[in-house]
C-alpha cells in the first residue's frame, strides 16, 4: 500500500482512556473516493452470564497493543481495496453503554468495508493485548476469558467466516 | 542459581531482564512488573520456572498464560538478552 495510506493513519493513539467520539470516528476515516463506511462499536453491556454488571474495567500492554492495532491496519490495506481505517480501543473504568472499542473503515464500495471492519474487531479480540473485569453489582469483580482460553498456547487461531456478498 | 554450570576461577555472567505482568497474572503476582535476573544464554522456559519459582500463586494460571519478549509471542525455546522486556498474560480478551 502506498505510504500515503500509513501516514494519514500514524498519527491519533488507538489505545486510550478518554471517551470515544462516534461522531469523531466517522470524521476521521471521511475520503472522497470513498462510497461505503462500516463503523462497528463496542458498548459495555448491563447483563452478564454471573448478573447485573455496573461496569467494565480494561487493560492493556500499552506498547504492545498499539503495534498490534497498527500492524492489523496494515494489514486491511493489504487485503482489501480500502480507503482509510480508524481503531480504537478504550482503558479504564467505563460504565454500561460506554463505547469500548471503534473500528471504522471507509472503502470504494460496502463489501469491502463492511469485510475489512468485520475482520479487523476479529483480529483485535484476538491478538491485541487487552483484558477486561466486570464489576459485578454488590462489589465482585470477575476477569472476562480470552478468546482462546482453554486451549494450549501455541494453538493457531481460528476466525469466524466472514460471509461474501 | 542452582542449575547453573560451575565454572572454575571465573565468574558466572548474568543478564538482567524486565518482567510485567498483566490483568489475572498481575493480580496473581501482585505485582506489575520486576526485574529478574538470569544465567547469560538462557532461554524463555528458564526464565518460566524462575517466575514460578519466585511467584508459586501463578501456577493455576498456567494452562492459560502467554508470554511475549519485546512485543513479540515468542517460543519456549528463545534465547533471552540483556534489557529484554517480557510480558506475561492470559489470552487476551478486549473488544
Amino acid at each position: 500500500m502506498s505510504g500515503e495510506f500509513k501516514d494519514k493513519q500514524n498519527h491519533a493513539k488507538r489505545i486510550t482512556a478518554a471517551k470515544i467520539h462516534p461522531h469523531k470516528i466517522l470524521n476521521s476515516v471521511k475520503d472522497k473516493n470513498a462510497g461505503a463506511t462500516a463503523i462497528f462499536f463496542g458498548t459495555v453491556r448491563e447483563h452478564s452470564e454471573m448478573g447485573k454488571i455496573i461496569g467494565m474495567t480494561y487493560e492493556s500492554y500499552l506498547e504492545m497493543a498499539e503495534d498490534r492495532m497498527k500492524r492489523i491496519e496494515n494489514g486491511l490495506s493489504h487485503k482489501w481495496n480500502i480507503k482509510r481505517v480508524r481503531m480504537i480501543h478504550r482503558i479504564g473504568n467505563l460504565s454500561v453503554g460506554d463505547v469500548s472499542i471503534a473500528v471504522a473503515v471507509s472503502a470504494p464500495h460496502r463489501s469491502e468495508a463492511f469485510n475489512a471492519c468485520r475482520y479487523a474487531i476479529e483480529k483485535i479480540k484476538r491478538e491485541v493485548p487487552i483484558w477486561k473485569k466486570e464489576r459485578i453489582v454488590g462489589g465482585k469483580e470477575i476477569w472476562i476469558k480470552g478468546l482462546d482460553s482453554g486451549k494450549r498456547r501455541n494453538d493457531k487461531l481460528t476466525f469466524p467466516k466472514v460471509p461474501r456478498f | 542459581m542452582k542449575r547453573a554450570p560451575r565454572i572454575e576461577n571465573k565468574a558466572i555472567s548474568t543478564i538482567k531482564v524486565r518482567v510485567l505482568y498483566f490483568a489475572q497474572v498481575r493480580e496473581a503476582t501482585g505485582i506489575r512488573e520486576e526485574e529478574v535476573i538470569l544465567v547469560k544464554d538462557s532461554i524463555v522456559t528458564n526464565l518460566i520456572s524462575k517466575i514460578e519459582e519466585n511467584h508459586p500463586s501463578i501456577l493455576r494460571l498456567k494452562e492459560n498464560i502467554q508470554l511475549a519478549v519485546n512485543c513479540n509471542i515468542g517460543g519456549k525455546n528463545l534465547s533471552l538478552k540483556e534489557g529484554d522486556h517480557i510480558a506475561v498474560f492470559p489470552p487476551v480478551a478486549g473488544g
